[in-house]
C-alpha cells in the first residue's frame, strides 16, 4: 500500500510518504498505540523489553503500519533528522540549527544527544505548520518556542562564539565565570551576564547552545536584545 | 609631591569614564551608586594579602574574591558586609574614605538587590579598577 500524506496525518505517515515506502497493512482493527489513528489494517505491537517510553503510548496493543516501521528501524533514534513532504534528511550534530532555519513549512525536526532514546514517540502530532509556534523533539524532551525567540538566542550565541567563550561552560554553569566575562567588551558585560542568568535552565536556550555548530553554516542576522547606555 | 585623596578620586572618575558600565535605561540613574560600590570593593581587594590567600596562580584570585563577596552579601547591611568580607580575607579592618559606606547604606535596597544577582560583574569591575590603581599608582594610604 502506497503511503499518502495529508494535513491531518500524523508524523509517521509524513516520514513514510517522504521516503516513498510501500507497507503492507495488518489484519487487526483498533487504535494505534503511538499516533492514535483509528481504523483497520493495524499490526500487533511487539515491543521490546528495553523499551522504556511506554508512558507516552495509548493503552492498546496495536501499531499502524507506519508507526510499526518507524519503531522497528533503529536509525530514527541514532541521529537527528528533518522531514517535510517529499524530503527526508539525516542530520549531523552541527546541521540541526541550519535545518531549523532553512527548511520550508510544514516540517518536523528531531534532535538527539544520547542517540538511544526513541524520543520521536512523543512527536506523533508535532508537525510544524507555523513559525510562530515551533515544536522540536530533543530525546524525550519536547521544546515549545517561537522562531523569533530561537533567532534571538542564536544571535547571542553567535556573539559569545565570536568572543571565544566556550558555550558548554555557559550551558553547565548557568552563568559566566569572571575569566570568560573579561573577553567581552566592557559595555556588553552586564547585559550579557543578565541574559545568561535569566535564561538558565530555559529549554529553548539550552537547545540552541547544545547544538551550536563549531563553524557557522547558516546566516543569522539581528541585533543583540539589549540597549546599552 | 604627595598624592591626596582628591587625586585618587579624580583618577577613579577618569577610569570609569574610559570603561563604561553597560546599564539599561532603567538602571542608568544608579550609575554613580554602582561606581561607588565598585570603588569600595576595589579598596578591599587591594588591601588583602593575595600571596597568602591564592598562592598558585593569578587567575584564581578573581574567583576567590567573587566567592567571598557572594558569601558576605548574605549580611543585612553594608557595614556588616564590610566586616564579614574583611574577616574572610584575613584582615582586621580596611580604611575606606569617610562617607563612602554611609552613602552606600542610604541606597542599600537597590544596591544589594543588584549586587546579590550580579556579584560576578561587580567583583570583575572591582578587580579591574584595583589593577589600574596599582599600575598607575593612583591609590593613597589613609
Amino acid at each position: 500500500m502506497k503511503i499518502m500524506y495529508n494535513e491531518s496525518a500524523p508524523l509517521s505517515t509524513l516520514v513514510c510518504s517522504a521516503k516513498g515506502l510501500d507497507l503492507e497493512p495488518g489484519k487487526h482493527e483498533g487504535t494505534c498505540a503511538i499516533c492514535g489513528t483509528k481504523g483497520s489494517g493495524m499490526l500487533h505491537a511487539s515491543t521490546r523489553e528495553t523499551f522504556t517510553a511506554s508512558e507516552f503510548l495509548h493503552d492498546t496493543r496495536l501499531f499502524c503500519p507506519c508507526c510499526n516501521y518507524m519503531y522497528n528501524e533503529n536509525k530514527f533514534r541514532f541521529t537527528g533528522w528533518v522531514v517535510s513532504p517529499g524530503y527526508y534528511k539525516v542530520l549531523k550534530h552541527g546541521e540541526i540549527l541550519n535545518a531549523l532555519f532553512t527548511t520550508p513549512l510544514p516540517f518536523a525536526l528531531y534532535s538527539t544527544t544520547t542517540g538511544k532514546k526513541q524520543g520521536w514517540v512523543r512527536m506523533a502530532h508535532s508537525i510544524n505548520y507555523s513559525r510562530a509556534y515551533l515544536k522540536i523533539g530533543w530525546d524525550m524532551v519536547a521544546i515549545h518556542a517561537s522562531d523569533a525567540t530561537l533567532r534571538q538566542h542564536a544571535v547571542v550565541a553567535k556573539f559569545m562564539q565570536e568572543h571565544e567563550i566556550p558555550l558548554r561552560v555557559v550551558l553547565a554553569a548557568g552563568e559566566l565565570p569572571p575569566n570568560l566575562l573579561k573577553r567581552i567588551p566592557p559595555a556588553d558585560q552586564l547585559p550579557l551576564l543578565k541574559h545568561v542568568q535569566h535564561h538558565a535552565r530555559d529549554l529553548a536556550w539550552e537547545w540552541v547552545l547544545m547544538f551550536w555548530p563549531r563553524e557557522l553554516n547558516f546566516e543569522i542576522k539581528g541585533e543583540l536584545p539589549w540597549n546599552v547606555h | 609631591m604627595e598624592r591626596t585623596l582628591e587625586d585618587e578620586k579624580a583618577n577613579v572618575v577618569n577610569w570609569f569614564a574610559s570603561a563604561p558600565l553597560g546599564l539599561d535605561p532603567k538602571e542608568a540613574p544608579n550609575r554613580e551608586l554602582y561606581q561607588l560600590a565598585i570603588y569600595w570593593l576595589a579598596k578591599v581587594y587591594m588591601r588583602a594579602d593575595w600571596a597568602k590567600i591564592a598562592r598558585s596562580k593569578n587567575v584564581y584570585r578573581d574567583d576567590v574574591f567573587e566567592h567571598r563577596v557572594k558569601a558576605a552579601l548574605s549580611q543585612p547591611n553594608i557595614r556588616r558586609i564590610n566586616d564579614k568580607l574583611c574577616e574572610m580575607l584575613g584582615l582586621q579592618s580596611v580604611a575606606i574614605p569617610s562617607g563612602v559606606l554611609d552613602e552606600l547604606e542610604k541606597n542599600k535596597g537597590t544596591l544589594l538587590r543588584s549586587m546579590r544577582r550580579e556579584a560576578i560583574y561587580f567583583t570583575l569591575k572591582a578587580t579591574e579598577l584595583a589593577g589600574a590603581m596599582f599600575k598607575d599608582k593612583m591609590w593613597v594610604r589613609i
